[in-house]
């Protein structure tokens, strides 16, 4: 195979088959204007049918001043802008000359360093603005991640707390095997650490954003009465920043968060403890049956919508519609628990992945936390304790080399079922 | 040298990809203007003055306290209510003999009393304003009849309002598992724990969520609830009745208030106050209240506006 200088292997990725599908599409001119960010039309939609319709001239109104404060406080894909955070080391979060190696069209330095690494490597899945709809993004199942919402699943930290950098990294390293998500362990490190400051720009971003729209509806910040002026005025300025500093202030905070991880009991993963976390499965505390059914095949509950699906309401036909018609979102889909007997884990196989997974839940993804006993607890709390958690694992771990795992066996055992 | 066939192809690709035509196009994306963008960041990137006004706090001080009290009411036969989708393998426990529970999208009391409407405080006020009859359960632990249930694989409380600085006791009175999803909301905390059977586990938010947002179990996902988390103790959800009280409120100060329903979110053009057209705008109004005074709405809704 050809290489090239840096001992790449040179072929037809999918930057080159977006490409491709790409002039392919009709309305494909040639002319290259300058890529923008695009605005949260889903989450206008969103809030206009929670919180009441708006005037056509309105709406005009409210998205031409939420771009010039969106481009005022974050600026552009070529150029982005971080206002000035007091009290927060906004380095740590998105250097500005990480940001400049990430952003921007690709090209290199005088020195031969890569420029514009999102738009090289990301941007044809997660979108120019990271809401997840890059060209493409409507062909891929999973749909690659919408950063806007700052909601990530496979990381250390509960809750909707953000991913820590290492959660961030051992994405980019690893991707997210069984889905569309490559692996990126072939570039250097300082282009991935620029990227990772790049994925945390667009969700901080994608957040604000988002506030802005909901204080725009409650009318904390009106856009639709707004004017360039009163936009430049100090306390807009001062209530904007307060929900940028609010929302870094969380990403700084995330880095301590980290679900702590016991070590695993000395018999983790005997034949004893795969029995224990078999019995725990099925059972009414650990409930993780519900969902991914009696064989583990993934088929409990399978009507339900993800956090990013739900939000363009795809059980009211008329609603969904209106996200759909206008292109503001891509199609709904249901989403699945896991099937797992295929020994594929999105979020790592190592056994502290899977603890994190399970005492954590799968964020946004429906799958919850596991319902773990309080600290100091003793036995007659009907809930999890470390150990049980870690037999749990075993389990999950084991499932793939089970003999209902051969396909075959699978369907008969469900043949027989009652 | 760099690597450059790489880097031009790289660069031909990405100019390809940044044609226009190429995303799906959307009409309201609008363009930036230069000069208010330079005007704004410029304001952004400035210093902070010493010491910033709180903004949207009221400027008068109160004169005492008042009470605020009311019935929605809708005139005209409200929609039927179907029932919900229970499938899966808890079916039977949930819909027993088949009989699944109604939705609860639009709930209304025999005496046409439309329930589950919250009405809160929307201006910013002090603590100092705060009625002392409030004081007692500002950091309390919500339980007994105020937690937060299910039960037949419904939420007992469909719209559940709470103050941020409480926390709640999320139980589960079913002897089937729930996982409770309280997709919260501006500040306020999100979550997503299983609960067995007979179980509780503990809901602090941490902070308001601005407006209301939705409850479910990925379990059951036909489950439906809305939380909302108020700044301050000046909120009521509305019950069969349609009754709400909003009772020891700053009076002789003008205050905002919101008025928000599942179905119709803020949208109320076709209420009407005491007989004359409400006119709230996306279902908030202003009014000052005198110290002592009783203030009491009849609010009617046109049932075809939750069709
Ligand atoms: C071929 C498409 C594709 C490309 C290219 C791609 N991604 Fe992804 N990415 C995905 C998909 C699909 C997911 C969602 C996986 C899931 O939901 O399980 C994802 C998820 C992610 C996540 C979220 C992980 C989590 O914990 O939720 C991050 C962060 C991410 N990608 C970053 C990047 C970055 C940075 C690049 C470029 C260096 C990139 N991706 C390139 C498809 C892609
Ligand atoms: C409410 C439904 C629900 C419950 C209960 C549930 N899960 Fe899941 N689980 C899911 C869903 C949905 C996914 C897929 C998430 C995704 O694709 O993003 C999943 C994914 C997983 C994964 C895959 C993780 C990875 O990295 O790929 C594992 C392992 C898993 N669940 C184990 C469990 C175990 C063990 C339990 C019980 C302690 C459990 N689940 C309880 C819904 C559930």
């Amino acid at each position: 195979m050809k290489q090239d200088k840096a001992g790449r292997p040179f072929r037809i990725g999918p930057t080159w088959i977006a490409a491709i599908a790409c002039l392919a599409a009709p309305g494909c001119g040639l002319v290259a204007p300058e890529p923008r960010f695009r605005t949260n039309e889903a989450y206008l939609i969103n809030q206009e049918i929670k919180q009441g319709d708006l005037e056509q001239s309105d709406r005009t109104v409210l998205r031409r001043n939420l771009k010039n404060l969106m481009v005022a406080a974050f600026g552009t894909p070529n150029e982005p802008h971080v206002p000035e955070l007091e009290g927060i080391d906004a380095k740590q979060l998105f250097d500005p000359a990480k940001l400049a190696i990430a952003a921007g069209p690709v090209a290199s330095d005088r020195f031969g360093a890569p420029k514009g690494l999102y738009r090289e490597h990301c941007a044809h899945c997660h979108g120019i603005t990271g809401d997840g709809n890059g060209s493409t993004a409507a062909f891929l199942n999973p749909y690659p991640r919408d950063y806007r919402r700052g909601l990530f699943k496979f990381k250390s930290t509960p809750g909707a707390e953000p991913p820590t950098h290492d959660d961030l990294l051992r994405v980019m390293t690893n991707g997210v095997p069984g889905t569309a998500m490559p692996s990126f362990r072939l570039l250097n490190g300082d282009e991935i650490d620029a990227l990772i400051h790049y994925v945390r720009y667009l969700a901080i971003r994608g957040q604000v954003e988002r506030a802005l729209i909901e204080y725009s509806f409650q009318g904390e910040l009106d856009l639709v009465e707004a004017t360039r002026e009163t936009l430049s005025e100090p306390e807009s300025a001062a209530f904007v920043k307060s929900e940028i500093v609010a929302v870094a202030t969380r990403w700084r905070q995330t880095e301590t968060l980290a679900t702590t991880v016991p070590s695993p009991p000395a018999d983790f993963e005997s034949a004893a403890s795969i029995e224990r976390g078999r019995s725990l499965f099925f059972g009414p505390i650990a409930s993780c049956v519900k969902c991914h059914g009696e064989t583990a095949l993934g088929d409990g509950t399978t009507t339900d919508y993800d956090e990013w699906a739900k939000e363009l309401m795809p059980n009211e036909p008329d609603k969904l519609a209106r996200f759909l018609d206008r292109g503001a979102a891509l199609e709904p889909r249901t989403i699945r628990p896991r099937n797992l007997r295929l020994n594929v884990f999105r979020g790592g196989r190592r056994p502290v992945d899977l603890y994190w997974r399970l005492h954590n839940g799968i964020l946004a993804s429906g799958m919850p936390a596991a319902s773990m006993r309080s600290d100091g607890a003793g036995d007659d709390d009907p809930r999890l304790a470390p150990d049980d958690l870690w037999h749990l694992v075993a389990y999950v771990r084991s499932l793939p080399y089970d003999a209902l795992s051969s396909p075959r066996d699978a369907v008969s055992y469900q043949r027989e079922r009652p | 040298m760099s690597d450059l066939p790489r880097r031009v192809t790289a660069t031909i690709v990405s100019t390809l990809l940044a044609v226009v035509g190429c995303a799906r196009a959307l009409p309201d994306d609008a363009r930036a203007d230069p000069d208010a963008v330079r005007a704004i960041r410029a304001s952004l990137d400035a210093k902070p003055a010493a010491s910033e006004p709180e903004s949207g706090s009221v400027a008068a001080t109160p004169t005492g306290f008042a009470d605020f009290t009311g019935m929605f009411r809708v005139d005209g036969d409200p929609p039927a209510m179907p029932p919900v989708r229970v499938e899966g393998g808890d079916a039977a426990y949930c819909a027993p003999g088949g009989k699944a529970p109604p939705a609860e999208t639009v709930v209304v009391g025999p005496g046409g009393g439309l329930a589950h409407v919250l009405v809160a405080l929307d201006s910013k006020i002090p603590a100092e304003w705060e009625h002392e009859r409030y004081a007692a359960a500002r950091d309390a632990l919500l339980t007994g009849d105020q937690a937060f249930d299910q039960k037949g694989c419904r939420f007992l409380t469909h719209v559940f309002a709470m103050r941020a600085t409480q926390s709640v006791e999320v139980r589960n009175s079913d002897s089937v598992s729930h996982n409770t999803n309280i997709a919260a909301k501006g500040k306020a905390r999100i979550t997503n724990d299983v609960i067995p059977g007979g179980s509780k586990s503990i809901y602090a938010p941490g902070g308001p969520s601005g407006i209301p947002f939705d409850v479910g179990c990925n379990i059951h996902p036909w489950m439906r609830a809305y939380m909302f988390v108020a700044e301050s103790p000046y909120f009521s959800v509305t019950n069969l009745e349609g009754q709400f009280e909003l009772r020891g409120l700053p009076a002789g100060v003008e205050l905002t208030f919101r008025v928000w329903h599942e179905t119709l979110g803020g949208k109320w053009d076709s209420a009407t106050v005491n007989g004359a057209a409400a006119g709230w705008s996306r279902g908030k109004f202003a009014i000052t209240l005198q110290p002592g005074q009783s203030e009491n709405w009849e609010i009617v809704v046109d049932a075809a506006a939750f069709r």
